[in-house]
């Protein structure tokens, strides 16, 4: 069976990397200090209260923000940026071009390869550049508890490896803890078999389908790669201390914050460097339990009635609660020494929403928040007002650049958005 | 709409061009266009109408919709924009265009219009005739259910999962009769704990739902992508199936495919059905059997028993009650009866051979000792047939064992008459042979031969399993992998089924099963027969082909016209082609809305089963099998597609018919949800009947607090017309129609919006959408009827359908849609073609859907003929072309 030559067909000619030690700190980019950096994008659907959020003109002090009051703990590695925009395309749902192009790469004024204006997003732009210092290559984090899976994978995915090619993301606690702390034995003849078909099958296929085929390559060989590299890990590594997720019923605080908490886990041990979360999917038509806050609403529905004094009411809980759980990440990455800093310290995350205005959908005046300081490259502790008209794609290249892509544009990026850098 | 085109344009452009570079048209390339004759009319004709009544808005200044009609001067010109003409064509035949209130053409003029310019969009489109090529796509998980379980003839599922809504409790679902039974017994989906207790394939686990496409299934080819995350579990499922603890004995074809031939497990004790479509078909049963029993207990003994829940089957000798005798016992009408008649325990106990029979014809059970009548019993109703479990002999699990001897057990798919009875007991063989569907004797146990060596079995047996898991024969490099990778396994370990087991492992991790697939075979003569062979069992079933679709495809019968018709034929009565019902309809009817339905629980109590409005089943769980059911006898009768629209009857349950009429329980109820029974009821208010008033369609289309006269008129709009509304704009104001605010402005919510649509952006869109919701505004957001709001304003449902048929309220709106109903048979063919090719239609696909929907008019449109038009129409065969019909076919 050593005929088959998989490993020369898995890995081609970046073979050779596999033989280095992924954790070696070598004067790449990407690192600070000797310290990986990690890339986290936290999702959060439909905006948040304006008011609420955003300190009113010329004030600074964004933390006195009712919505953004939970994350004064660590208020000094927090930026709140304003007056980013994301072009939207007319005439397509602007829910599901929010959440599906959030991080997208693709120029919106562009040709568009699909419905929406989607490319490879920015986490998988980055991990394509770091993953190969860790055993696995990116997490894709969503906290969609709906049972009714009656939308559109648009509104349910953040993290896409292109237009059409949605990065499938992880819902259930104990499938994320699995992957992340059990390796398989596989059996690799069986691999390699399937493998091998697969390579016959090709030749009798059109070129489309023959390109759609390359999925099935790609998939393969990175699970090949990951399972590989998590034996040669935990051949080195202890099992972090964490007990596997049970089957019974969560809070929906409970489960985010069990979610999270795998994230940090993964960060800290240095499973993966790169991860999407989505807090809860953009517009989705189902009344949604919120058991800490006592009651059960369509979130969606709120941002279209926050007018009325009541609903707005509901809504800025919803804001407040999923910030807090934000912070509450966040001070998990700041409870974790890294050397002379945290792990926070030496990470880049971000909170954010592709609407502006959940009531009126709007996708000028995002909301974004972003902690971390990139190993201290990156200004903390401020709010940064952006002159009109700066894309959102700015402050992804920056972050791009930050990561060490190398990238010089991204989407309709005009230019990083250095004024973040100290 | 007319963006959403645009962007589709630029789309279509992508996609040609893809189309072009990859040499993809197969096929006739189509005659030469021809345009000259029509220049003069263009200039003479069309010019001066598009300049009178369009290019106020769509001329070259600041056209609307970024559409300049002025800009074309010649059909050329038109034509090369193809995407156009249908907008215009359809703008024009729903009178959407030009809008109320501008200049209006004659009929005459839209008519000629609309009949030109849908020449025009034919020119434009021959050359693409040929159609687009099915695209490379993974199973969905249902498919890749369905395909696991008839790959190995499992007899349980393989995992618990919910896509599958309507749960078949008394066999109602028999398309070969063409008849649904009057009483049909139900289950919603299994939920929570309940999946557990499912048979299913013990520590396999599903890998998460595939999503729908917006206003589309979830079997459409750019959504389903495979990605490490799956493959994951495609990868751990390909050893889990075969692995699992409990496959062994769920496998149905064990024998023919792991059973180590020198070594065979000790054959089960079952009756061997012969003839498993008789089985089903029948509308009785008799079980004949000679015994001799060594001790006369009281315990039960089993002779043959199916275990079945309810709908088990089972003759026996023993004591229940006072009678120690022979009993029988059979599912019939949803539940299990039982009769035994007393016999003298002397008799059975003497040591010598006894015949005794059980029958059942539909009307009485009736039990025979040695030929003669020893009792009946009366039991009018329908015998269940269905069960695919095992008919066991002598015992059932171990349980209940036979002590003594059983011989010549015979199995009848009708009850026999008692002269049969005594002819078998005289000694006879057989009696009614047509009636004879299984049978099972000691000496019909052979032993084992290992004639061949065993690596040659294997090999065979491989081969025979590639053909069906990969849909085409394996070609010798390809066989020869697998049949290597068995000699190699079976070298090291010795272990015959094991070795197959791993076999089966790598096949299922091939992308030839995990992926529906295209594939084109230079080395078969009949590769288009294999191709289609697949999209016809992936459109049907669901699932892969069976053998004799892949003989078909073998010999190249597929290809021939009535051959295929006749196939369509077989598998639109197969039991399989539930899955199509269970995929198709609720998607179609975006029915997992209701899942989430939870009107305010305080006011509308009497929604909720429990005491409580979280973890309390809700009415919403009769109210979704309402529409499904509605569905399942329009297809299994081959009814006209109108009556999913406008019928004179509909399934209900009790529980049901109490909501419509308005005797709801206000406190907590106990409900069965598994077994539910409902009854088919003639209706002669036509304000109910069809899937659009259905209480399911009402609630999941309102607010916990109101009906949503706007998310209704989009339901229709996308289901019914299979138009949906183009998403809103930006910016739109909220309505402020809440309860309170309606109270106070004392305004009903169609004169809240009358406000909105003052604003012209989106006067055109509400246009078309609020009369198809306000129609429905006498049901409230229960789905109860009402004349009424509860401010006392009355309800107003009067409308216009596409701007020309009034109607008053909804029954004359169904009298619309009847007038109207080649937009509506055209919009559903629309939504099974793209079902069907799992793709989002393109322009040559939708006028495909219009030229089935024409070629079943004359018959009324009916269900089953329209699938078969769409398997026949070449957008479907794609690229198989019939050859001439012979004379000499069968």
């Amino acid at each position: 069976m050593k005929s088959f030559g998989r490993r020369e067909f898995l890995l081609g000619a970046g073979g050779s990397m596999m033989a280095l030690p992924w954790l070696e700190l070598n004067a790449a980019t990407g690192r600070a200090a000797g310290h990986p950096l990690r890339f986290a994008s936290f999702y959060s659907p439909m905006g948040f209260v304006r008011d609420h959020f955003f300190p009113d003109q010329g004030k600074r002090d964004f933390l006195s923000m009712p919505t953004l009051s939970p994350l004064k703990n660590v208020g000094d590695k927090v930026n709140l940026i304003t007056g980013l925009y994301r072009v939207n395309v007319r005439g397509t749902d602007v829910h599901n071009q929010a959440s599906s192009c959030y991080l997208s790469s693709q120029d919106p004024q562009g040709q568009l390869k699909s419905p929406y204006p989607m490319d490879r997003t920015l986490d998988h732009l980055i991990a394509d550049q770091v993953s190969h210092r860790t055993p696995i290559r990116s997490l894709e984090l969503n906290c969609n508890s709906f049972t009714d899976l009656k939308e559109s994978i648009y509104l349910d995915n953040i993290s896409w490896y292109g237009p059409e090619h949605v990065a499938t993301s992880m819902k259930d606690p104990r499938q994320v803890y699995r992957r992340l702390f059990k390796t398989r034995a596989t059996d690799k003849d069986i691999t390699d078999l399937a493998l091998e078909d697969a390579n016959h099958f090709k030749r009798n296929l059109n070129p489309q389908d023959r390109h759609k085929l390359d999925e099935y390559f790609e998939s393969v060989r990175e699970i090949e790669r990951q399972i590989d590299r998590l034996d040669q890990y935990y051949r080195n590594h202890n099992q972090p201390n964490l007990k596997e997720p049970g089957e019974g019923p969560m809070t929906r605080g409970e489960y985010i914050r069990l979610m999270g908490k795998l994230l940090v886990v993964a960060f800290q041990s240095n499973l993966t460097h790169v991860a999407t979360f989505m807090l809860a999917p953009e517009r989705w038509g189902s009344p949604q339990e919120y058991h800490e806050l006592n009651f059960t609403k369509s979130h969606h529905g709120l941002t279209h009635a926050q007018s009325d004094e009541t609903v707005k009411n509901f809504l800025v809980q919803v804001d407040h609660f999923y910030v807090s759980l934000f912070a509450e990440f966040l001070e998990q990455l700041d409870a974790v020494q890294e050397g002379e800093g945290t792990l926070l310290d030496h990470s880049i995350v971000t909170l954010g929403s592709g609407l502006g205005d959940g009531e009126h959908h709007t996708m000028n005046e995002l909301p974004i928040v972003m902690a971390g300081s990139a190993g201290g490259r990156l200004k903390t502790g401020q709010l940064f007002h952006c002159a009109a008209e700066t894309p959102l794609a700015n402050l992804w290249l920056l972050q791009a650049q930050l990561m060490g892509t190398g990238m010089q544009r991204f989407a309709d990026s005009t230019g990083p958005l250095d004024s973040l850098l100290v | 709409m007319i963006v959403a085109r645009q962007i589709l344009c630029r789309l279509l452009i992508t996609c040609l061009s893809i189309l072009a570079t990859s040499l993809l048209l197969i096929g006739q390339t189509s005659a030469q266009e021809t345009d000259s004759p029509r220049q003069s009319d263009f200039a003479t004709r069309l010019s001066p109408l598009l300049q009178s009544y369009c290019y106020g808005c769509h001329g070259q200044e600041s056209p609307e919709g970024e559409i300049d009609l002025s800009q074309f001067s010649s059909w050329t010109d038109l034509q090369s924009d193809p995407l156009l003409i249908e907008t215009m064509i359809e703008a024009l035949e729903k009178n959407e265009m030009p809008p109320a209130g501008e200049k209006q053409p004659s009929q005459d003029e839209r008519t000629w219009l609309v009949g030109e310019l849908k020449q025009a969009l034919q020119r434009s489109i021959s050359h693409l005739a040929a159609g687009t090529p099915f695209r490379l796509r993974r199973m969905n998980r249902f498919e890749y259910g369905n395909a696991v379980r008839d790959l190995f003839a499992l007899e349980s599922w393989v995992y618990s999962i919910n896509d599958r809504i309507i749960r078949d409790h008394n066999g109602y679902f028999r398309p070969e009769t063409g008849q649904m039974p009057d009483r049909v017994v139900v289950g919603n989906r299994l939920m929570g704990l309940q999946q557990l207790l499912e048979n299913r394939l013990l520590g396999v686990m599903a890998f998460p739902k595939d999503a729908p496409a917006e206003n589309g299934y979830n079997n459409r080819g750019d959504h389903l992508s495979l990605t490490p995350v799956l493959m994951q579990s495609f990868m751990e499922l390909s050893r889990s199936v075969v692995n699992a603890e409990n496959f062994d004995q769920n496998c149905g074809n064990w024998e023919s495919l792991f059973e180590d031939p020198a070594n065979p497990r000790p054959p089960a004790p079952v009756v061997r059905i012969t003839d498993e479509s008789g089985m089903a078909r029948g509308s009785g049963v008799t079980i004949s059997a000679w015994i001799r029993p060594a001790r006369t207990t009281d315990p039960w003994q089993t002779i043959v028993r199916r275990e079945d829940s309810w709908r088990r089957q089972l003759l026996a000798i023993g004591k229940t009650g006072e009678t120690w005798g022979l009993w029988m016992g059979a599912g019939i009408d949803g539940q299990y009866v039982e009769f035994g008649a007393p016999v003298d325990r002397e008799i059975l106990g003497d040591g010598e051979w006894h015949h005794v029979a059980g029958t059942y014809d539909g009307q009485q059970i009736k039990l025979y000792l040695d030929g003669q009548p020893i009792g009946s019993q009366t039991a009018v109703g329908q015998l269940h047939t269905q069960s695919r479990r095992p008919m066991q002999v002598g015992s059932y699990d171990s349980r209940e064992p036979f002590h003594g001897d059983l011989k010549q057990i015979q199995l009848y798919s009708a009850g026999l008459e008692e002269v049969d009875i005594g002819r078998i007991a005289r000694g006879k063989r057989e009696a009614d042979v047509d009636h004879l569907v299984g049978s099972w004797d000691p000496a019909s146990v052979a032993p084992p031969l290992v004639d061949p060596p065993l690596r040659a079995i294997a090999h065979q047996r491989i081969e025979q399993f590639l053909l069906q898991a990969f849909r085409a024969p394996a070609d010798p490099p390809t066989l020869q992998l697998y049949t290597g990778f068995f000699d190699k396994r079976f070298q090291e370990n010795g272990d015959f089924t094991q070795s197959m087991k791993d076999v089966v492992s790598a096949a299922l991790a091939s992308p030839r099963f995990m992926l529906v697939h295209n594939e084109t075979r230079d080395d078969l003569p009949h590769s288009a027969a294999y191709q289609l062979a697949t999209r016809l069992s992936f459109f049907l079933w669901s699932s892969i082909p069976d053998r004799r679709l892949l003989e078909l495809a073998d010999s190249g019968q597929l290809l021939e016209e009535q051959a295929l018709g006749r196939e369509v034929e077989r598998m639109l009565n197969d039991p399989r082609v539930k899955n199509f019902c269970d995929s198709f309809a609720p998607q179609w009817l975006k029915l997992n809305n209701l899942v989430s339905a939870s009107p305010n629980f305080e006011q509308y109590r009497e929604y909720y089963f429990g005491g409580d409005d979280k973890i309390s089943y809700k009415r919403g769980m009769h109210m979704m099998l309402e529409p499904l059911l509605n569905f399942e006898t329009v297809f299994v009768e081959n009814r006209p597609i109108l009556e999913l629209v406008d019928a004179d009857f509909t399934y209900r349950s009790h529980l049901l018919s109490e909501w419509y009429e308005g005797r709801a329980a206000t406190y907590p109820i106990n409900v069965n949800l598994r077994d539910i029974e409902f009854t088919r009821t003639p209706l002669e208010d036509r304000r109910y009947g069809g899937v659009i008033t259905t209480s399911a369609v009402m609630v999941m289309t309102s607010n916990p607090q109101r009906s949503l006269p706007i998310t209704r008129g989009s339901w229709v709009a996308s289901v019914i017309f299979n138009d949906p509304p183009e998403p809103p704009p930006e910016n739109v104001p909220d309505l402020q129609a809440d309860d309170q605010t309606l109270e106070k402005e004392g305004a009903t919510i169609r004169e809240k919006l009358r406000q909105h649509r003052a604003n012209p952006q989106c006067a055109s869109c509400h246009q078309k959408i609020d009369p198809l919701g306000f129609v429905l505004e006498n049901y409230d957001l229960l789905g109860r009827w009402r004349d009424h709001y509860r401010t006392g304003r009355e309800v107003d449902a009067s409308g216009k359908l596409f701007g020309q048929h009034s109607f008053r309220d909804v029954v004359e709106f169904k009298d619309a849609i009847r007038a109207e109903q080649e937009t509506f048979a055209t919009a559903f063919v629309e939504h099974l073609l793209s079902y069907a090719l799992g793709r989002e239609l393109t322009l040559a696909d939708r006028m495909a859907a219009v030229e089935i929907a024409k070629a079943t008019k004359k018959d009324d449109y009916r269900m089953r003929d329209v699938l078969k038009k769409i398997v026949l129409h070449p957008v479907f065969r794609q690229g198989v072309t019939f050859p001439p019909a012979k004379t000499t076919d069968e």
